[in-house]
């Protein structure tokens, strides 16, 4: 089983809270430009990526990513895949 | 813990010289904590760059560009900058708030206020990068509309910036030109995009990639995970519903409350409200949601609609727009509506101003006062109110007298057609009808920016109490709520999550101190709100305004609701003036509506121009 992030970015509503707090945590910094993930606002529909240096939290020992937490609109989602 | 939330230093551009320096303000820190930031910050830089005189227009005018200490931060709705100038629409104090993405690249590159002056040759946009600024050559953007225009400068950039621009009307000098930033966020009010028209500027855009300054971060996020949890837990009901439709959701609230400006303010409720409502735009048009930077409750609706056949993307209709361009305009038909309001965004006008301006001029023309260029005088017709947009912001025939504003165009027209402009100080009307509702009419008479809600929506607190007081209890409360709201301003955070999710507003001073490390109270930050509301009258004192200006529109005080549940009723005029006497001592003004001595002093406000 390997888990990923699974992307829906017709439900994102490109607040950014995804890359603002993954960046604090990861980084204790307020700067989304650190972030490991990126959103890209465009009409009608956002674009969302991941960087490669994203380690799904790994080595912030939780067991939620960070922006899967915050994400309150189901834009993202945890995905358990063989 | 170390200061935070303000990162000590200004920009100021000049577009003449293309020539930029930073300015560290923490030599006179005291000066500018007093002022908390935002719109505050912008009040003291307009207080100190212009006088009576200053052409808003001209190379002397400025525009300014103001986050608060919160801005940037991990905090709901906390992406929020004020624009402050002297408006060329009103001759006074402009601020314009605006949401979307800008604020926090503002910050990230180190700034607190973005100062921008002089006029350049040529068409340019601005880019700001963490220390420098390029002037570059926006020749091949002059022309183009909003949404276009942002996309080809972050293509050029590669998506590493967020970009405020204007449209055609901004280069065309439409004094209600608005400046357009995240692709349908607006600083719409007051003409600030005229300003950047006038300086041959047609966008700015920002990329900073510093950390934002704060004292303690873990306290703001702790904040954080209580505010939202407070918000979703303590009242689903209404956080649902906000998330759901924004700001549409009040459209059936104006209309119960018989409130709704419909056809030019002639009256109060409108038949074809439902055909307008959240629920209907849900259903026909809705496609998506948009929230500003860290902001949860997306209060943006992304609308689908069409433009001669080809679809379109818009994000609105919100409250405002489908009161103006909706109601007022007899308009029951959502798809037209959202159309309008692209046309606006588009070209970069108010929606709120393009909706009194066109109203006004359906009724000029029913009168016989002017002629249309041929389009219909009628209330509800698309084509009409279509092509009146597009006449305003080209100036093209009976456009070209509109693109004034109601106030403007009224002096032109004569005859009656002063007494049917709804406007006050030269702002056009936003989305509240007064005659039964003392309390907003003081609202708008009062806002120093003229007829912008904004200020105080005394009106929701009004219609639950007592609506038609004249009470001093009723004037305490706006002059908080006037307070309050300016607070939100000042600290580059957005009011929804107070005012809509109603998370306690005993959650921003312990915003402040996480963000900031200042032990800075309630008290003293109302009092630093207080401080801007009196620095802003004095810059309207300044630029002639008295008593005379705070007065509601002609069609307010003297002519009776023709219609609906209060029918008769107006805004009598003694009673008016009660309420403002009252305002007044309360405020520490004169009679004649300028701040005493006495209370200048007692706020430490050095209004005293310098040399």
């Amino acid at each position: 089983m390997q888990t990923r992030i699974g992307i829906d970015e017709s439900r994102c509503s490109a607040c950014k809270i995804c890359e603002i707090f993954c960046a604090a945590y990861n980084t204790g910094a307020a700067n989304p430009k650190k972030a490991h993930i990126r959103v890209i606002n465009r009409l009608p529909t956002p674009r969302v990526e991941f960087l490669e240096s994203c380690d799904l939290c790994e080595s912030l020992n939780v067991e939620i990513p960070i922006c899967v937490r915050y994400c309150n609109r189901n834009a993202l989602v945890l995905k358990e895949e063989s | 813990m170390r200061l935070g939330g303000y990162t000590g230093k200004n920009l100021l551009i000049d577009v003449s010289k293309k020539s930029f320096k930073a300015i560290d303000w923490t030599q006179r820190k005291n000066d500018w904590l007093k002022l908390v930031g935002g719109r505050g910050f912008g009040a003291k830089i307009i207080w100190e760059n212009t006088d009576k005189n200053t052409d808003p227009l001209g190379p002397d005018g400025i525009i300014t560009l103001n986050t608060g200490p919160l801005t940037g931060l991990p905090i709901p709705g906390a992406g929020r900058i004020s624009l402050c100038a002297i408006s060329p629409q009103t001759g006074i104090w402009a601020d314009s708030s605006v949401g979307g993405y800008a604020g926090a690249e503002i910050k990230q590159c180190g700034y607190d206020s973005v100062i921008i002056k002089g006029r350049s040759r040529d068409p340019i946009y601005i880019h700001v990068h963490d220390d420098n600024v390029d002037f570059e050559d926006a020749k091949h953007l002059w022309g183009k509309g909003s949404f276009e225009t942002e996309t080809i400068i972050k293509d050029e950039l590669n998506n590493n910036a967020e970009v405020l621009t204007i449209g055609p009307a901004g280069e065309n000098l439409v004094l209600f030109a608005c400046i357009t930033t995240g692709y349908g966020r607006q600083a719409g009010r007051t003409g600030m995009g005229a300003i950047l028209g006038a300086k041959n500027v047609k966008a700015i855009a920002i990329n900073g990639t510093r950390d934002v300054p704060v004292a303690d971060l873990n306290k703001v996020i702790e904040i954080t995970d209580e505010a939202t949890q407070y918000m979703m837990k303590n009242n689903p009901e209404l956080y649902n519903v906000f998330t759901r439709h924004g700001t549409t959701m009040s459209l059936d609230w104006a209309q119960e409350t018989a409130c709704l400006p419909t056809r030019n303010f002639q009256e109060n409720v409108f038949e074809q409200s439902e055909n307008i409502n959240a629920e209907t735009m849900e259903k026909k048009i809705k496609v998506g949601d948009r929230g500003c930077y860290c902001c949860p409750l997306a209060c943006g609706k992304v609308t689908k609609t069409s433009i001669n056949g080809e679809q379109v993307y818009v994000e609105g209709p919100e409250y405002e727009t489908l009161a103006l361009l909706g109601s007022n305009l007899g308009l029951g038909d959502l798809e037209a509506i959202a159309a309008a309001n692209y046309l606006c965004d588009y070209y970069g006008i108010d929606t709120i101003s393009t909706g009194v301006v066109i109203g006004f001029a359906i009724e000029c023309a029913q009168r016989g006062l002017i002629t249309l260029d041929g389009l219909k005088a009628e209330w509800g017709n698309t084509q009409t109110i279509l092509n009146l947009i597009e006449k305003i912001a080209q100036r093209k025939g009976v456009g070209g007298i509109l693109a004034q504003g109601v106030k403007k165009a009224a002096e032109i027209i004569g005859n009656e057609s002063q007494a049917i402009a709804m406007h006050v100080k030269g702002l056009e009307q936003s989305g509240y009808e007064t005659r039964s509702t003392p309390g907003m009419s003081l609202a708008y008479g009062t806002s120093d920016l003229g007829a912008h809600h904004s200020r105080s929506t005394i009106v929701g607190w009004e219609t639950r109490t007592d609506r038609f007081g004249i009470t001093r209890e009723k004037v305490e409360t706006q002059i908080l709520l006037q307070h309050q709201r300016s607070l939100f301003d000042a600290l580059g955070t957005c009011r929804f999550q107070w005012c809509e999710a109603k998370l306690p507003f005993e959650f921003y001073p312990r915003y402040y101190t996480a963000a900031t490390g200042l032990n800075t109270g309630q008290d003293e930050l109302l009092l630093g709100a207080e401080r801007i509301f009196n620095l802003t009258r004095m810059i309207n004192v300044r630029r002639g305004i008295t008593r005379k200006d705070d007065y509601p529109p002609p069609r307010t005080l003297h002519e009776p609701l023709p219609s609906g549940p209060y029918k008769g009723r107006k805004m009598e005029k003694e009673d008016y003036d009660k309420l403002l006497d009252m305002y007044y001592e309360l405020r520490g003004w004169d009679k004649n509506g300028i701040p005493t001595k006495e209370k200048l002093e007692a706020l430490e406000l050095k209004t005293k121009q310098p040399n």
